[in-house]
């Protein structure tokens, strides 16, 4: 297993209490396999990624367990953890025109990391970087090119290959469509697929989303995020097919193939859940039981699970 | 400085018109019209300049041959000792006869004469103004050199003991006078100690207490700035990718984070650089130190209306030249600038 996580929990202080953007969350994600962790916004997916990371802010308070190969990423040194960053776990943020840095070039924005972790020199790192953007589809000869120069699927594939440069064995995608163009959403999530399914052996990803056609079209396994919980886990064509979950249900119902059918409600706030099941208000299903007691995940088949008590 | 270096990338790309950098054959472009623009507007800076603070002193009270005769002689001067001065110096012609004749010396590059002391403005201000150019560079770069590194140090650790100490102390330093922290200085370091000078003008020792009297507004203020600017670059998104990359603290704060909040600060210092090279009156009254500054307010209570002209007009262009020079470093710090312009 490449990383397993065990009942992680991100709180953040706040004036009217704590915010609990991840409540106990378990996942495992094995070698060469892409995750899907989908869910609306405001369900904890971003905080997750970057939990594992270890880049939230200071005032999260992390706790619970992240083995990544057997080594507890949150108990680690400081200066240990920032040599796994971009070397072993890399990350490709939302929005690359404000995640990229306005005064560097793409270049030097790849060669940074080659120079810092691989220990190349000036010259090697360019031809290096110049490489690694010929691989996710930009002309090497932009390599002097700055972010604002560049288009948004452009910048895109930049943020992939700064990703990249150390051949990570984990990439932790947070949203890496958001705010593209069609056409071009299809070519990065191509290009994802080509970097992780295509390399030997394949590469892990864990891919935070909100659109469950990219999931669909890209992840081997999902993992459903509601209020700060996996509700609901399975292989990607098995949810797909058979959602167990109530708020699994209604994500696919929302998507405009299926007849674009909105959920009653809104996703809760952080820091006041409803006690039970934090979904009940808004269930079809729910009954007097799921107002007070939470439930727990069940397991209803191989590798597929649920976090309800009528699925 | 590796923006400098010429790209010998080829600029022809299919979808872009090429890609303007300082170096190469767009960045040249840009920097031509740049400096084209500037002098064009420097000459029509210059010009409104001189021409207002003529007009101002014009329609103020006062009558530069009374003033300038009194000084003279000491006694009041009589009617018509005034009115020969005024006919000598052309000073009872109409205001715009004036101007036009001030104008008409300055196509012939003369600047015209001190009424007061008779020399040339030209020569009066050159002889004065290196003074006021070491004083004003020493204090720039003493302030650059402490206050920068603080700046930054202080917001990498927000809140910390470090952090609350150099708000209080910039803030004093920012709020303090410049008249009494040179008096302070002077009484502690020249009268109680005897270790430096307390006025005059040409050793190095001469030169510590007015640049560190003002300098030590300039370092307050630019710790605060630079402080302020670099919390807020440092918790932008790229920050976050660059801590995800795994790069070191030390190239985090110092590469991404500090060349993005240097713009501003840029500007900044150019403001301040412009008002030190007009003369710091105040610091130069204090400490006697021979520089355009005095000189220049002397002018002022005399109506000395060639050197006020003159002055205004040498003093426009440097305030327009340091401005080129804060852009010229625009362009390098920030690839974005290099649009500017282009269609």
């Amino acid at each position: 297993m490449l990383l397993k996580i065990t009942s992680l929990r991100v709180y953040f202080k706040s004036a009217d209490g704590f915010v609990k953007a991840a409540d106990g969350v378990d996942l495992e994600l094995y070698p060469g396999e892409i995750l899907g962790l989908v869910g609306e916004t405001g369900s904890g997916k971003t905080v997750l990624g970057l939990a594992i990371t270890r880049l939230l802010p200071k005032t999260a308070a992390v706790s619970g367990e992240v083995l990544y190969r057997g080594q507890n990423l949150l108990a680690l040194p400081e200066e240990e953890m920032r040599k796994v960053r971009g070397r072993q776990v890399s990350m490709i943020f939302q929005n690359p025109l404000s995640s990229l840095n306005p005064a560097l070039s793409i270049g030097e924005q790849i060669a940074e990391v080659l120079r810092e972790h691989q220990g190349l020199k000036r010259k090697a790192a360019w031809q290096r970087a110049g490489e690694l953007l010929e691989l996710t589809g930009i002309p090497a000869k932009w390599i002097r090119s700055y972010p604002h120069e560049l288009s948004g699927g452009m910048r895109q594939r930049a943020m992939i290959a700064i990703g990249l440069a150390c051949a990570p064995s984990l990439l932790i995608a947070d949203e890496p469509t958001r705010g593209l163009d069609v056409t071009i959403q299809v070519q990065i999530v191509e290009l994802l697929h080509a970097v992780t399914k295509g390399v030997s052996p394949p590469r892990s990803m864990l891919l935070i989303t909100h659109d469950l056609g990219v999931a669909a079209a890209l992840t081997d396994r999902l993992a459903v995020m509601y209020a700060g919980k996996i509700v609901e886990y399975g292989r990607t064509a098995e949810v797909f097919r058979n959602p167990r979950h109530p708020y699994t249900r209604a994500l696919l119902d929302s998507h405009p193939s299926n007849g674009l059918i909105a959920t009653r409600g809104f996703s809760p706030s952080l820091i006041n859940l409803p006690p039970g099941c934090s979904f009940h208000p808004r269930c079809k299903k729910a009954r007097k039981k799921c107002a007070h007691e939470p439930p727990l995940v069940q397991r209803i088949g191989m590798d597929h699970g649920v976090r309800c008590f009528y699925a | 400085m590796k923006l400098n270096k010429r790209t010998t990338v080829d600029v022809s790309s299919p979808c872009r018109a090429g890609f303007p950098r300082p170096g190469g054959k767009k960045g040249n472009i840009v920097m031509r019209r740049l400096l084209i623009q500037r002098l064009v507007s420097a000459v029509f800076v210059m010009l409104i300049a001189s021409f207002l603070s003529f007009s101002l002193l014009f329609s103020a009270p006062g009558n530069p041959a009374e003033t300038i005769l009194r000084q003279q002689s000491g006694l009041d001067p009589t009617y018509d000792e005034i009115e020969l001065f005024m006919k000598r110096h052309d000073l009872n012609r109409p205001f715009l006869v004036q101007c036009l004749q001030w104008l008409y010396l300055l196509t012939h590059g003369k600047l015209g004469v001190s009424l007061r002391t008779g020399e040339p403005v030209l020569e009066e201000f050159t002889a004065r103004f290196g003074a006021t150019f070491q004083l004003a560079v020493a204090a720039m770069a003493l302030s650059v050199i402490i206050g920068l590194p603080i700046g930054v140090f202080a917001a990498t650790r927000p809140n910390s003991l470090f952090d609350h100490i150099i708000r209080i102390v910039s803030l004093a330093g920012v709020s303090i006078p410049e008249f009494w922290l040179g008096l302070m200085l002077m009484l502690c370091f020249s009268l109680a100690l005897g270790w430096l000078p307390c006025f005059g003008h040409g050793t190095v020792s001469h030169l510590v207490l007015p640049v560190v009297t003002l300098a030590v507004g300039i370092t307050a203020f630019l710790v605060r700035f630079v402080r302020t600017n670099m919390l807020e670059v440092l918790n932008l998104d790229y920050i976050k990718t660059a801590k995800a990359k795994g790069l070191r603290e030390v190239v985090i704060v110092w590469k991404h984070a500090l060349k993005n909040a240097l713009i501003p600060v840029i500007t900044i210092l150019g403001t301040q650089l412009g008002h030190l090279l007009a003369g710091a009156v105040i610091v130069e009254t204090v400490f006697s130190w021979p520089g355009i500054g005095k000189f220049f307010v002397d002018s002022i209570y005399a109506r000395d209306y060639p050197v006020i002209q003159g002055f205004v007009l040498i003093i426009a262009a440097i305030y327009v030249l340091v401005n080129l020079l804060v852009d010229i470093l625009y362009v390098y710090l920030d690839p974005r600038v290099r649009y500017e312009g282009r269609s």
